[in-house]
């Protein structure tokens, strides 16, 4: 299964699973309501015995009591769950200060920290993703998740008992596999069971509250009432239901994400090409004791973010949302002795074929020449590599890294400076006549050392090429989420005057605006088909056409219809506002359907018979926003 | 009771929402600020490590300015143990406002040395305090933009926190205390003291 096909299959799981917990919800409104009707019943017309016959089946869900609390149990879910849906506001920061997480600053001086940093710095990198922010846990238990709505509001998180106690090699496995969840997009499922759980384990806590309450009214006047018996009656009755509920909650959750912890791990696998790292983290979580792993008793909410069990003490192996470690630590063994490096290669030769198996069948190159095998190698393997890294990529991530100047690497520490980057990388690929003009506009809003740092940067910048630039930019993104409303305002209003200086918006400059300063809101949905977005393909395939050369365009053009299946037609007004439009259409498009566009821009860009940096960059932004991260290219 | 009773529960629902909206909002935004005060914490504990590299650097030339140094020593030290008690609790108007006084002290400390120190030029000439003085005043720039971040998330909780429906529940939900801005009394002294020429 690639990448586009396990998206697919989350959208469709996502699906599911609002539709299995419809059914919970069902069942513990039907439960929370029998019950109390049976306890009222009980309590003010004699004992009633559960219907038996139809007729009084009807009588009894007719009784007020029954529909009322049926209805007031519903609006306790729905309350509960909206309760942790405005708390999370899909943002990753705000499930891991839900969690005590202290935020792990990129300018630390203590050196797990900074290992820890640059391990995930070099996996978002070597998936083509933003660098996420990253946080560390309290507790001396190892485990690790990750967290957010969308690409661009990652969080990791890491227990202070994982960085103390894992080699590099073992924490990097556990990193690897938080970021096979974020290329897979399962963080985003993740966060919605949250939400929705919530609500079902409020009616367990309500009966908690209820119990308590009654147990402190009978201690003060001793002698129970009628009515105090009643009420922990009904909180008795509620936390069997919320147990039960928050047992079918489980049973879904565990259903749903314990298939993808396997893949997560083999994906790790595959990613660092060293499982001794993964299953030597999984050994020593395995050697744990028990008390260690779960103080907190707030885990269990958040416990399939994590990368292993925290509340595996009833029913651990059904219920569990990761699943048994030894199983986890034997299958990765297997993996060992399949040789990773052949299965990887077959794998990937696998996806090549149905990447090329896109192209329509009545394709004319049927003498093909070496230049057309040598484009779909490429295409293919770039397809291959989409949200599926291996250590290749990790490989080239690291040596990007390492060849970043140091001041350029510093720079993407801190908002403060992170801002001057990106008017510096604006700088510099604008006409050099504007440059002038650019430094007088930071000059005039800015206070000096951001011109200064500005002007540093770009002479820094002027022997980086773009590819660099764009892993600067995905570097950037988090710090610079750190401005407030009314700096990132000043910020947006500075880059927009500084884009315009020079008369021309190119292409580049708007993929620094869309990512490094108002990114897209959302993450859509995926539910359109590709011909169903007509006029934003023709707008992107012909706004790519008016930037090459026009002998090319022709050439370029028909690549992309071929790869497409159907005609373009000249849009009527091409731009780069329209493009910007067209592109949010694309990111609405099914998952199944992304690898057929990607294909026609990779053949697009290829028109000429080479790749440029420049239009790697480009495709690797457009990749980025459909939420198709592309690894770098060496 | 039918339509009356399923009036008033939807009624109950929708203000239980609103209720919980407020409720997550402060919380929100005080974790905003708190997790802003973090991104200060940071640059201003690099600025105090790097005092001490900037004095002892300084310590070679200044033999007879023995007790403008000792103050800057001391002022850096009560400044950073403020802010040991300040990150504790960013909500805190007193651990604000006591940081905010250390850090004056602290300024005042270092426009005296810089004064001193205009008085050397070999000092001034030293490499190696060239370095410290750029690194020093990029540090500053940077907790002067993070500290207004702070400031804007604090405000924006101060103002929900008393604006009409949230001020009803704001006590009751915990959020009985106005955050602090962090305001350096003389900030403009120390945003001039380290020179910057280009």
């Amino acid at each position: 299964m690639n990448f586009f096909q396990h998206q697919e299959k989350a959208r469709k799981q996502t699906v599911k699973l609002v539709l299995l917990f419809a059914l919970a919800v069902f069942a513990v409104c039907l439960l929370t309501a029998t019950a109390i009707a049976l306890i009222f019943g009980h309590f003010f017309a004699g004992p009633t015995t559960p219907p038996t016959s139809a007729s009084a089946l009807v009588h009894f869900i007719s009784h007020p009591a029954f529909y009322w609390s049926a209805l007031i149990a519903f609006s306790v879910i729905l309350i509960g769950s909206a309760f942790k849906t405005f708390q999370l506001g899909g943002n990753g920061i705000q499930v891991a200060l839900a969690m005590d997480g202290k935020y792990v600053h990129p300018d630390t001086n203590d050196a797990n920290e900074r290992k820890l940093l640059n391990i995930v710095t070099e996996m978002a990198l070597a998936s083509g993703n933003p660098v996420p922010k990253v946080f560390k846990l309290p507790g001396e238990g190892i485990n690790a998740f990750a967290a957010g709505h969308n690409r661009h509001q990652i969080v990791v998180a890491v227990t202070e008992g994982a960085l103390n106690q894992l080699s590099r090699d073992e924490l990097q496995g556990v990193v690897a596999h938080e970021f096979s969840h974020i290329n897979f997009g399962d963080v985003k499922i993740n966060m919605r069971l949250v939400a929705l759980l919530h609500g079902i384990l409020l009616i367990g806590h309500i009966g908690q509250l209820l119990i308590s309450g009654a147990g402190h009214r009978r201690h003060r006047h001793y002698g129970s009432s009628r009515r105090d018996s009643k009420s922990a009656g009904i909180g008795i009755a509620f936390i069997a239901i919320g147990f039960i509920g928050t047992l079918c909650g489980n049973m879904i959750k565990a259903a749903i994400s314990r298939q993808r912890e396997f893949l997560a791990d083999a994906a790790a696998v595959q990613f660092t090409r060293n499982p001794d790292g993964i299953a030597g983290a999984l050994k020593k979580i395995a050697g744990e004791s028990a008390s260690v792993q779960s103080a907190d008793g707030r885990g269990s909410e958040f416990s399939h973010f994590y990368f292993s069990n925290v509340s595996g003490q009833f029913f651990s192996r059904l219920f569990a949302t990761h699943p048994d470690i030894d199983e986890r630590i034997s299958r990765l063994g297997h993996k060992l002795d399949l040789a990773p490096s052949n299965q990887h290669a077959h794998a990937s030769h696998n996806q090549g074929e149905q990447a090329m198996g896109f192209a329509p069948s009545n394709s004319q190159s049927t003498a093909s020449t070496q230049a057309a095998d040598a484009l779909a190698a490429t295409v293919a393997a770039t397809l291959a590599s989409v949200g599926e890294p291996n250590c290749e990529h990790l490989k080239t991530a690291e040596q990007h890294l390492a060849a970043l100047p140091r001041v350029l690497e510093e720079a993407t520490h801190d908002a403060y400076r992170a801002r001057a980057l990106i008017f510096a990388m604006l700088v510099r690929f604008s006409a050099d006549d504007a440059h002038s003009t650019q430094f007088e506009a930071i000059s005039q809003t800015e206070d000096a050392m951001t011109l200064k740092q500005t002007k540093l940067l770009h002479k820094a910048l002027a022997s980086i090429a773009m590819a660099q630039c764009y892993d600067l930019i995905l570097m950037a993104e988090a710090v610079l989420s750190d401005q407030s409303p009314e700096q990132a305002k000043r910020f947006a209003t500075l880059t927009k005057t500084l884009i315009s200086a020079d008369k021309s918006f190119t292409l580049f400059e708007w993929a620094i605006y869309r990512l490094a300063v108002s990114p897209f809101g959302t993450q859509p949905k995926g539910k359109r088909s590709l011909s169903d977005t007509k006029d934003a393909l023709n707008q992107l395939f012909f706004y790519l056409a008016s930037l090459s050369a026009t002998e090319h365009r022709q050439a370029l053009l028909l690549g992309a219809q071929q790869a497409l299946g159907f005609t373009l037609a000249k849009p009527a007004k091409i731009s780069l506002k329209q493009l910007d439009n067209a592109v949010e259409t694309l990111a609405t498009i099914k998952p199944l359907h992304k690898p057929q566009l990607l294909k026609a821009l990779m053949t697009a860009i290829y028109a000429d018979g080479q790749v440029t940096d420049v239009e790697m960059t480009l495709v690797r932004t457009i990749a980025l926003l459909i939420d198709c991260p592309i690894p770098p290219q060496r | 009771m039918g339509t009356s009773g399923l009036i008033t529960l939807a009624v109950l629902v929708v203000f239980a929402l609103y209720v919980i909206y407020i409720y997550n909002q402060l919380v929100k935004l005080k974790n905003q600020f708190e997790n802003a005060f973090s991104q200060i914490e940071v640059q201003l504990k690099r600025r105090y490590d790097l005092i001490p590299n900037l004095v002892e650097t300084a310590k070679a030339y200044l033999k007879h300015e023995s007790e403008t140094l000792e103050a800057v020593v001391q002022a850096r030290n009560s400044a950073a143990q403020q802010l040991g008690n300040a990150r504790e609790n960013p909500g805190d108007s007193a651990n604000i406002s006591a940081l905010a006084g250390a850090e004056a002290l602290l300024g005042q400390a270092m426009g005296r040395l810089n004064v001193v120190m205009e008085a050397y030029p070999d000092l001034k000439a030293n490499t190696n305090m060239q370095q410290v003085s750029e690194e020093l005043s990029s540090t500053e720039n940077r907790i002067s933009f993070a500290r207004q971040a702070f400031n804007d998330a604090v405000m924006a909780y101060n103002i929900f926190r008393e604006s009409f429906p949230a001020n009803i529940f704001s006590g009751m939900f915990g959020h009985n205390q106005k955050a602090a801005l962090l305001e350096f009394e003389d900030s403009a002294e120390i945003a001039k003291a380290p020179k910057v020429s280009f």
